[in-house]
């Protein structure tokens, strides 16, 4: 299931607005949005979380599946890192 | 730790790199004096450079926080000196004029531009390829991007060298006033007859709420490009050039294989960045790093160029090697004011290091290494003049 997910983000193409992934760490809730449109793959994002966060070879993000509920702090600061606000954190 | 070091006297030698790492080795973070005699914290270490650049505790915004670190006082630049969510939401507005596709479109004018300004150097001489190269080539293409004319580009080198180089607080004031003034002009010749260049977009781009950017925001915009996008790629080039024809080695092996000009122009960066300290930071709060304690309210910049030799990160820091693993570097920053225009500077670059090395199979400094000059300046590290010697045919 978190493969297709995965897919499903790597599909959004920057540049088409609105196109955004969704991922959900159940434990603590935390609800990551990633606004494809606005993302711009400067990789600053995978700098802080490279363990959530990394670039495929056309420069388009891709968000692991399912990741680790300890991570949210880091996924928050990752967040954070964007030049463009690209990535959302609801809940954390 | 009380010594408060003097950056700009520092920079005037070569060792600067050196004595910065030697310094980074006792202290991440040390204090510097900057230009208008204010006090700063100055971060040296990797690993506190990368920790920091991302931490919300630390605002650009020195003009509502601290305006005694501000760039040029009473100028708040666009995007730099900008904290989220404000930022983002100007930063938005710009980045397709500087993602991947755009800036690959550009090649052929970026190369257009390389070829004549070589073929005016002619078959053999000697030249300062500041003057004659490193200087004109970012600024033509960065003026063509915005839609400067061809005919007032001639000042930009002084403003821009006033205000990011500045020898004084007077110049850069002064040289700030003039450009922002020229912008201005420049937006309401624009708005009447729009043409086709970035600035024009900009003028009728439009918030995700409809509004449109102010005659002030924008000519802050043009501005900021204009200086960022300009003096930065200027000293890259010399540095990059003075460093390979300094390391005869390294020079001899991107001859063999052009391939390897991509890996030259990181090293290039790491080794000898441009921008080597960032804008000020303000502290928002009392902040424990590297064993000292950032008190709220105190300013806090980054010496990239430090980071970037730190003996944690590589032990061979201080070798030139374009053949190492490209490990990371922070010569464009990093976090939220990560370089805009870091795609287009690594294609001039690229642009520039291959055609010069094609045209003169026969190039090397017109004096000897331990007499050019480099830049007193916190800010750019650089170059007074790099003086060449070159020959389309080898020696
Ligand atoms: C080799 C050349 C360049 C170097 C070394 C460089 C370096 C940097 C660095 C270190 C920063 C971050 C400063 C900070 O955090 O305080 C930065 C930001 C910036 N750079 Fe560059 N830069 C270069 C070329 C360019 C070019 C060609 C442009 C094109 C317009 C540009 C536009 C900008 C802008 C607008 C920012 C502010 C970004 C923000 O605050 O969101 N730079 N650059
Ligand atoms: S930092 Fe922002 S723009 Fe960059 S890859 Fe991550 S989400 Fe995209």
């Amino acid at each position: 299931m978190g493969q297709g997910r995965a897919a499903l983000c790597r599909s959004a193409v920057p540049g088409s607005y609105g196109m955004s992934c969704v991922r959900e760490l159940g434990e603590v809730g935390m609800r990551i949005t990633v606004n494809h449109g606005l993302c711009d793959g400067l990789g600053q994002c995978a700098l802080v979380a490279p363990e959530v966060f990394s670039l495929d070879d056309d420069e388009r993000l891709v968000v692991a599946p399912d990741p680790a509920p300890e991570l949210a702090g880091r996924v928050a600061a990752a967040a954070r890192a964007c030049p463009v606000r690209a990535i959302a954190v609801e809940g954390a | 730790m009380s010594e408060v070091i003097d950056l700009a006297e520092l920079a005037a030698s070569a060792g600067l790199e050196q004595e910065l790492e030697r310094l980074a080795r006792s202290h991440g973070i040390i204090r510097t004096r900057q230009l208008n005699q204010q006090e700063t914290w100055t971060v040296l270490g990797a690993a506190l450079t990368r920790e920091l650049l991302s931490d919300p505790r630390l605002s650009n915004d020195v003009h509502t926080h601290a305006p005694h670190g501000a760039l040029v006082p009473g100028l708040q630049v666009m995007l730099l000196e900008q904290d989220d969510p404000g930022h983002a939401r100007y930063r938005r507005l710009v980045t397709a004029a500087f993602a991947s596709k755009a800036v690959r479109e550009l090649e052929p004018r970026i190369e257009e531009i390389t070829r004549q300004l070589l073929d005016k150097l002619g078959d053999s001489g000697t030249a300062d390829f500041i003057d004659a190269f490193t200087y004109p080539m970012p600024l033509e293409v960065i003026c063509d991007l915005l839609g400067v004319p061809g005919e007032d580009r001639d000042p930009f080198r002084k403003w821009a060298m006033d205000i990011s180089a500045a020898p004084s607080l007077e110049a850069m004031q002064a040289s700030a006033g003039e450009l922002f003034a020229y912008c201005i002009g420049l937006i309401g010749a624009k708005r009447e007859r729009p043409t086709e260049d970035l600035l024009s977009e900009l003028i009728a781009a439009r918030f995700e709420d409809g509004s449109a950017l102010t005659d002030e925001e924008l000519s802050s915009f043009a501005a900021v490009l204009l200086i960022a996008g300009h003096d930065t790629v200027t000293n890259l080039l010399a540095n990059a050039l003075h460093d390979l024809l300094t390391h005869p080695e390294q020079l001899a092996a991107l001859r063999r294989d052009p391939s390897l000009v991509g890996s030259a122009v990181e090293e290039a960066l790491r080794f000898r960045g441009s921008a080597m300290t960032t804008v000020n930071r303000v502290a928002l709060a009392d902040i424990e790093a590297g064993g000292v304690t950032i008190r709220k309210g105190e300013l806090v910049r980054f010496l990239l160029n430090a980071a970037n030799r730190d003996a944690a990160v590589r032990e061979d820091g201080h070798a030139f090697d374009i053949g190492r693993a490209t490990a990371q570097h922070v010569a464009f920053g990093m976090g939220p004011h990560f370089c805009l225009g870091q795609r287009l500077a690594r294609q001039e670059a690229t642009i520039a290091l291959t055609e010069i090395l094609a045209r003169f199979p026969s190039l090397e400094l017109a004096v000897p290494e331990g007499e050019v000059r480099w830049l007193a300046s916190d800010a750019i590290r650089g170059l007074e003049e790099l003086p060449l010697r070159y020959a389309r045919e080898s020696a």
